[in-house]
């Protein structure tokens, strides 16, 4: 009953001729932005904040959440025709989107991501009006201990990113974690793998890895072999998903929202993490997940939920709490501060127009993107049939850009370099960067919330046991390894799920 | 013989234009190099000024962002530039904490660079976790002597570390260090019941204050705040010495004229003391503290002195 009320004021104020033109104007910077290389949210929200200060704080809210799905959408096409995910997030949309980009089904990739994203939208927004501010207490419940059995998982996973090896999967994670180490250590000061440069002393940016590692890479292996390259531009094939697409995508796109609703709610970690997640389930429990890796819709419609999801639920810490869960939610608040709110549970109740407004702009942002990017679809593939020798040279201007912006710094440009020799020669090896990836971003939390954990408890191993949720994670770490260290009985599994079938 | 006469000219050119510049500083843009990235209280507050100081003096006044190493690579920068007062360095109070933590800085704070004018102050405030049930600081001293609290900084050597390390010392107990990533986790842990004691600025802390996840006890300053009027200074409190104010100045190269130094000090005072500077600072948790070139010198010299010693003291150290 409240929660419609709630709504009916929402939509009163959402649905102003004011606020509805500054959702949309949100929506459309924000996609032509994120859809450039390199330029994720946080480096989209935080150029576009300052158009923001004129406006009514309502309105510039309304606005800066469009920006933020927006650049979110256009995150994950370029992740899918260009082979760079701009955020952490979308390391997981290109693992099967760019093989679906190449084997000419860029259009229906693209398509996919859009109404995965739509509906976890709506489930998303429908959850953070109903549950706020019950679930914002969930997020207290996470300290040092739960975040480090987490992470545990998290890593566990990481080996089902990979579609060959297992061993190269693990060695590519531990690189990962290595590279996550370099600069100040959080906890004792000390510097590491700086190599006395202060150009590293707050570590490797993710971009920088990123970039070079995907983008860059690809753009060397593309000089050899132009045979490839033909086919992919040739053939563009269906721009909308088929009958048998949508059957394939729907219990992908269901198990990914709510996996990313619930991670989403843990301040820090779970956006990140629930694309993630969502991938290693679909792996584990998909009827087609021998395809994953080779451009199976599922691996594009299951993350790319989860992942809208998550930033849907991402703002229940946020506003109800102000504690932001990631760094472009950090600028929200800021956003937020600028106007003169104090964000936290009194929001609700000493400002319902903004806060239940907020609410249902999302909604409409989502509905606006998809209306939005549909038609475009077509505009984004045809992109691809761009020659390459001007295709090329132009992503790696805007990539350079993308990289330039987060720190001002030439030396982060030539690192992005030479991670793109890595990235080709890691490639020619038939070692995949996903994996990499994820060790980059989860190894540096694993450490930081040991460490943290250990403190509090003052050096007590069991903290990670006697804590429920932790003992919860831990008990599928286990189940996880268990099922990936033998493979007989993950054979044998195989052999009844296919006679089921 | 003529490349001599042409250094010597030259030579003479430039005393000539440093003249000049004393008496009508400034001709031509100044740019203000602001070592974090965009967005964030140390770039808005920057900004800030660089506006003021471009409509007061009729120049532009632009602001660069260069970030990287925790301020050192924007203050080394800037202790490069040439020192003739069109570069200046506006960094945070970390400036001085970072000196006492850091033995391979690129540049040395002392001999490098020149303290030109206070920017602004702010104020920090201990908070405490429903971990330890005290109503003010003379109860947190005496739980702390019974029973083990934690309390939590922003990494190694940070303003808050030593915070609460001065804590420590004024009130004679031993509180440990947890480190996190940001404050915002550090706040979380403490609203789960997980962390003790945490002292961060006050607009930091002021949504879990408002949700009761945070109770103040005391601040961290010679005056109380005015977001938090009944909380008590910690010299009230009775733990005069552990106030740890946290401020923005600006700098120059060593080597700036004296006479430019003073005209930028004037303008920084200017533009920092309107009234509209104050209801701006204000939003930010902070305020005006407008200090002559001497005494911001002096500041920064005492400040220096004092979080050494207490990085000595206690081990601190980030490299």
């Amino acid at each position: 009953m409240d929660l419609f009320g709630n709504l009916i004021i929402g939509f009163e104020s959402a649905l102003s001729l004011q606020n509805l033109l500054y959702a949309f104007m949100g929506c459309v910077l924000g996609t032509l932005i994120g859809v450039l290389p390199g330029l994720g949210p946080l480096a989209t929200i935080s150029m576009l904040l300052p158009f923001t200060f004129g406006l009514d704080p309502t309105a510039a809210l309304i606005m800066l959440a469009g920006i933020y799905y927006g650049a979110a959408y256009g995150g994950s096409t370029t992740a899918i025709l260009v082979n760079l995910p701009g955020e952490t997030s979308s390391v997981v949309t290109v693992l099967d989107g760019y093989q679906m980009a190449r084997q000419g089904r860029a259009g229906v990739a693209i398509a996919t991501a859009a109404i995965g994203s739509f509906f976890a939208g709506c489930v998303g927004t429908l959850i953070l009006a109903a549950f706020a501010a019950p679930l914002a207490s969930v997020a207290f419940r996470f300290g040092g201990a739960e975040y480090f059995s987490l992470m545990v998982v998290g890593l566990i996973g990481a080996v089902s990113l990979a579609s060959g090896s297992i061993m190269k999967a693990i060695g590519m994670i531990l690189i990962g974690v290595i590279l996550g180490t370099v600069g100040t250590d959080l906890n004792s000061g000390v510097q590491r793998f700086t190599f006395g440069t202060p150009n590293l002393w707050e570590g490797i940016d993710f971009i920088v890895i990123a970039v070079g590692l995907f983008a860059f890479g690809e753009v060397i292996a593309s000089l050899e072999s132009d045979a490839n390259r033909e086919t992919f531009t040739d053939n563009m094939g269906r721009l909308m998903p088929r009958a048998e697409d949508f059957r394939r995508m729907t219990p992908a796109i269901l198990r990914g929202t709510s996996i990313g609703a619930l991670l989403g709610i843990l301040p820090g970690a779970g956006l990140s993490l629930s694309s993630f997640f969502s991938y290693s389930l679909e792996k584990k429990v998909s009827r087609f997940r021998g395809e994953l890796g080779k451009g199976a819709i599922e691996g594009v419609a299951g993350p790319e939920a989860a992942n809208n999801a998550a930033a849907q639920t991402a703002f229940i810490p946020t506003l109800t709490l102000g504690i932001p869960g990631s760094p472009t939610m950090a600028l929200m608040l800021g956003a937020m501060v600028m106007h003169n709110i104090q964000p936290g549970p009194q929001v609700m109740t000493s400002n319902p127009a903004l806060f239940w407004g907020l609410i249902v702009s999302m909604w409409i942002g989502n509905l606006i993107l998809i209306i939005l990017n549909l038609p475009l679809v077509g505009l984004w593939v045809r992109l691809l049939s761009i020659p390459y020798r001007v295709l090329y040279p132009a992503i790696l201007l805007f990539c350079c850009l993308g990289v330039y912006s987060v720190q001002f710094s030439t030396f982060d440009l030539f690192l992005a370099a030479g991670f793109g020799l890595a990235g080709y020669a890691l490639r020619k090896l038939e070692c995949e960067p996903a994996p990499l990836v994820l060790g980059f971003v989860l190894g540096p939390l694993l450490e930081e919330n040991f460490r943290r954990a250990m403190v509090l408890s003052q050096g007590d191993y069991m903290v990670f046991v006697r804590e429920p949720i932790s003992l919860c994670f831990l008990i599928l770490a286990a189940a996880l390894l268990i099922t990936a260290m033998f493979p007989k009985i993950r054979r044998e599994r195989d052999a009844i799920l296919h006679e089921e079938t | 013989m003529n490349r001599i006469l042409g250094i010597l000219l030259c030579v003479g050119a430039a005393c000539l234009s440093g003249l000049a510049s004393a008496q009508d500083f400034p001709t031509k843009r100044v740019t203000i190099v602001i070592p974090f990235t965009p967005a964030g209280s140390n770039d808005t507050i920057g900004r800030y000024l660089a506006d003021g100081l471009a409509k007061l003096w009729s120049t532009p006044v632009v602001v660069e962002n260069k970030p990287g190493a925790g301020s050192a690579i924007g203050s080394a920068h800037v202790a490069q530039s040439r020192p003739d007062g069109y570069t200046l360095l506006f960094v945070s109070g970390t400036f001085t904490t970072n000196a006492a933590t850091q033995s391979n800085l690129p540049f040395d704070p002392v001999k490098d660079l020149k303290p030109v004018g206070m920017g602004a102050l702010g104020q920090m405030v201990i908070v405490t976790g429903s971990r330890v049930p005290v109503n003010n600081l003379a109860d947190l001293a005496k739980a702390a002597k019974t029973q083990k609290i934690f309390y939590g900084t922003t990494g190694v050597g940070s303003s808050t570390q030593f915070a609460g390390e001065l804590l420590n010392d004024v009130a004679g107990i031993k509180m440990e260090p947890v480190h996190y990533k940001g404050g915002t986790d550090a706040l979380v842990d403490m609203a789960g019941g997980r962390l003790d004691v945490y002292v961060g600025t006050v607009t930091q802390v002021l949504s879990s204050v408002a949700s009761n996840k945070a109770k103040p006890i005391a601040i961290a300053s010679k005056t109380r705040s005015k977001a938090m009027p009944d909380v008590p200074t910690v010299a009230e409190a009775g733990f005069a010495g552990a106030e740890a104010d946290i401020w923005w100045g600006v700098f120059a190269p060593s080597g700036t004229p004296d006479a430019v130094v003073t005209k930028i000090n004037q303008g920084i005072n200017t533009v920092m003391g309107s009234p509209e500077a104050t209801e701006f600072l204000a939003k930010h948790g902070a305020m005006p503290a407008a200090m002559s070139v001497a005494a911001f010198g002096d500041h920064v010299t005492k400040e220096l002195a004092k979080w050494r010693e207490l990085a000595v003291k206690h081990n601190i150290k980030a490299d």
